[in-house]
């Protein structure tokens, strides 16, 4: 490695840890590898902090507990709601492409079928009618989603994304963990309180999750913010009139 | 020391977007241009003040960041995490304008809580602590919508 290279890449790395991407932990492990030799066989590093060249010090033990072991697979749903970036730094954990759609298709058949619900509060809507709308919920939440998360990787491509495609569906599905909380909570104040759901707990727990999909595009744009926040929009925006359209309108007006 | 300046930090495009929202609030209670244009400088002025308080809860709470990074590197986070909230006023504007809605609330809530965490998730990389940085942002968040809706309505109110 050259020194113009080991510079270039902490300049990257900053950038992803002063975004707050890149856990501290991480940034410094990292920064660490970035070691030249010189000419008199000095071993020279790049200072984390100031970003300076330092007389390379031997490694010190990392106790094994200190290690971010990766998330497993229920922990991963909040924490991808609550710290994204860290979730998405550990490369998704156990996170499998199942387990990520059925979190999105159930965050969706909960939203659906608590429009649904609101609507019978102030018309007749039939039970079945409900659980029509839940299971068209679980459609839009899966295969829906898969799509759009197809449109996310294909977007991803303008920002110099470099993740197979399974990787995209599988962190765009995931940033829906927020709707299936949101979506759970709301059933319960729907059903024990007749309260109308489908606005103050679903359409929150689905506009949450953009916060999550702006996370993605930043993983997979390096950090490029301007980037992340356009894509995010277009990627939710489809999605919200995907819903406008499916749920509202089938529920009839 | 940092490169938060390459990284962008201006607060300018949030204000701009919680203008947008609070002018759209207007809009649904009188389609003319005067109570539109009072709402979005009020709201332009009370999310300034909304961000700085927000901004100073998280200076306050994290000793950390505030010795390494001050003030300015507090407030960039905030001015950076914020652009989170552009997304939400596109939807917002496309909800009222596509869907029909009249939930620019909705939107504005949900992007202030997802752009508060944000700020927390930053400054918790940057060294401030855990526990602080997952709860301040939420209860600064809550803090800031109630704020928000209150000052909604007032402006709502006046420009009648």
């Amino acid at each position: 490695m050259t020194p113009e290279q080991a510079s270039q890449s902490y300049t990257t790395l900053r950038q992803q840890w002063d975004a707050g991407q890149l856990p501290d932990a991480r940034f410094r492990e990292l920064v660490a590898q970035l070691v030249v030799n010189g000419a008199d066989g000095t071993a020279w590093q790049l200072d984390a902090d100031s970003g300076q060249w330092v007389v390379c010090q031997p490694p010190q033990p990392t106790p094994p507990s200190t290690k971010a072991a990766p998330a497993n697979r229920w922990w991963s749903i909040l924490l991808m709601m609550v710290s994204p970036g860290q979730l998405l730094a550990q490369g998704l954990g156990k996170i499998s492409w199942p387990f990520a759609l059925t979190v999105s298709g159930a965050a969706f058949a909960l939203f659906f079928f608590q429009t649904g619900l609101d609507r019978s509060h102030v018309n007749f809507l039939s039970a079945s009618r409900c659980a029509l709308l839940a299971l068209l919920g679980a459609g839009y939440g899966t295969a829906g989603i898969a799509a759009i998360g197809l449109v996310a990787w294909a977007l991803s491509k303008f920002i110099g994304g470099d993740q197979p495609p399974g990787w995209v569906i599988r962190a765009v599905a995931l940033s829906y963990s927020s709707g299936l909380v949101y979506g759970a909570a709301g059933l319960v104040f729907n059903l024990f309180f007749k309260w109308n759901t489908s606005l103050a707990f679903g359409v929150t727990g689905v506009l949450w999750a953009l916060g999550p999909m702006m996370a993605v595009f930043r993983q997979l744009s390096k950090g490029k913010i301007a980037g992340s926040v356009v894509f995010a929009t277009i990627c939710g925006a489809l999605v919200l009139l995907g819903w406008g359209a499916l749920a509202t309108g089938s529920a009839g007006r | 020391m940092a490169n938060e300046t390459n990284q962008g930090g201006s607060s300018i495009p949030a204000l701009l977007c919680f203008a947008t929202l609070a002018g759209l609030a207007a809009y649904r209670g009188n389609p003319s241009l005067k109570p539109v244009a009072v709402a979005a400088i009020g709201g332009l002025a009370a999310a300034w003040l909304c961000l700085w308080l927000f901004g100073r809860l998280l200076y306050i709470f994290n000793g950390a960041v505030r010795q390494k990074y001050g003030w300015r590197g507090v407030r960039q986070a905030v001015g950076r995490n914020f652009l989170l909230i552009i997304p939400y006023t596109v939807l917002a504007l496309l909800a009222d304008l596509v869907l029909g809605w009249n939930a620019s609330l909705t939107f504005a809530s949900a992007g202030i809580m997802t752009s508060g965490s944000a700020v927390g998730a930053e400054l918790m990389a940057k060294g401030g602590g855990k526990i602080a940085n997952m709860l301040l942002p939420v209860c600064g968040g809550m803090g800031f919508t109630m704020l928000w809706m209150v000052i909604g309505s007032l402006l709502r109110a006046v420009a009648r």
